[in-house]
């Protein structure tokens, strides 16, 4: 038998007014919260991206990514950077510390795949920052090093997330490695 | 945009649910930006603002 709202007992039928009112207020406070997590995602998203902009900048023009085998330090930073947009969902602290990484990575000391297998950022990137931080501020670019300096200081407030963040950019930046190294034997 | 007014967009921001240690980073290497970027941070904050408001 199909019951009908007016065949309900008054009280039940009240009952289930409200229950239906809280159900949906529920249904719409979630999908408003999912709302905002989602906005929130994807402006730390995009900060990720001005960071990572403005170290490449100060390395590039400070001549702190005279690696040669990152080819275009700017473009293989980029390349790791985009790797986290695409992939998993990231915090705003991680994406900081993974900005800085990937920079960081401009900057080492390797010149060929015999140094795939050191270790190249793990456990060392606050000491990473403030090396670069050291050197910009040796070549006068103060407001430069300030913001690696101020970068290293929260990475080592954050020395959990910086582990995670230094493991994932270094699987980044071996992949990255390959592929260069894959495409330069294509064109020999 | 003045740092007085995007100290009071990051207040917002936080009040609203973002990461107050990410939010203070940002505080803290604001000056040093390039006038480029500092200013797509203060557009991109001031957008966030805005959406999560609506």
């Amino acid at each position: 038998m199909k019951f009908s709202s007016e065949w309900l007992p008054q009280e039940l039928h009240r009952q289930r007014i409200v229950d239906d009112k809280s159900s949906k207020g529920e249904l719409r406070e979630d999908h408003q919260v999912e709302r905002s997590s989602a906005a929130m995602e994807s402006f730390r998203k995009k900060r990720e991206g001005i960071l990572a902009d403005e170290f490449s900048s100060v390395m590039v023009s400070n001549e702190l990514n005279s690696v040669p085998f990152w080819g275009s330090g700017k473009m293989a930073l980029e390349a790791v950077v985009g790797k986290s947009v695409e992939g998993k969902k990231m915090t705003g602290k991680e994406r900081i510390i993974h900005a800085a990484m990937a920079a960081g990575s401009l900057a080492l000391d390797f010149v060929d795949a015999k140094e795939m297998d050191r270790v190249m950022i793990v456990g060392k990137g606050v000491a990473l920052m403030e090396k670069i931080g050291s050197q910009l501020a040796n070549r006068g670019a103060v407001r430069g090093a300030r913001i690696f300096v101020a970068t290293a200081e929260f990475m080592a407030r954050n020395p959990e997330i910086t582990a995670r963040v230094e493991l994932l950019a270094e699987e980044q930046i071996r992949r990255q490695i390959k592929k260069i190294e894959e495409y330069k034997k294509k064109m020999a | 945009m003045e740092k007085q007014k995007i100290i009071g967009i990051v207040d917002r921001l936080i009040e609203l649910g973002e990461d107050k240690e990410e939010l203070q980073y940002w505080l803290d290497v604001y000056d040093d930006l390039s006038d480029i970027n500092r200013l797509r941070l203060a557009a991109m904050l001031e957008e966030e603002l805005v959406s999560l408001k609506k």
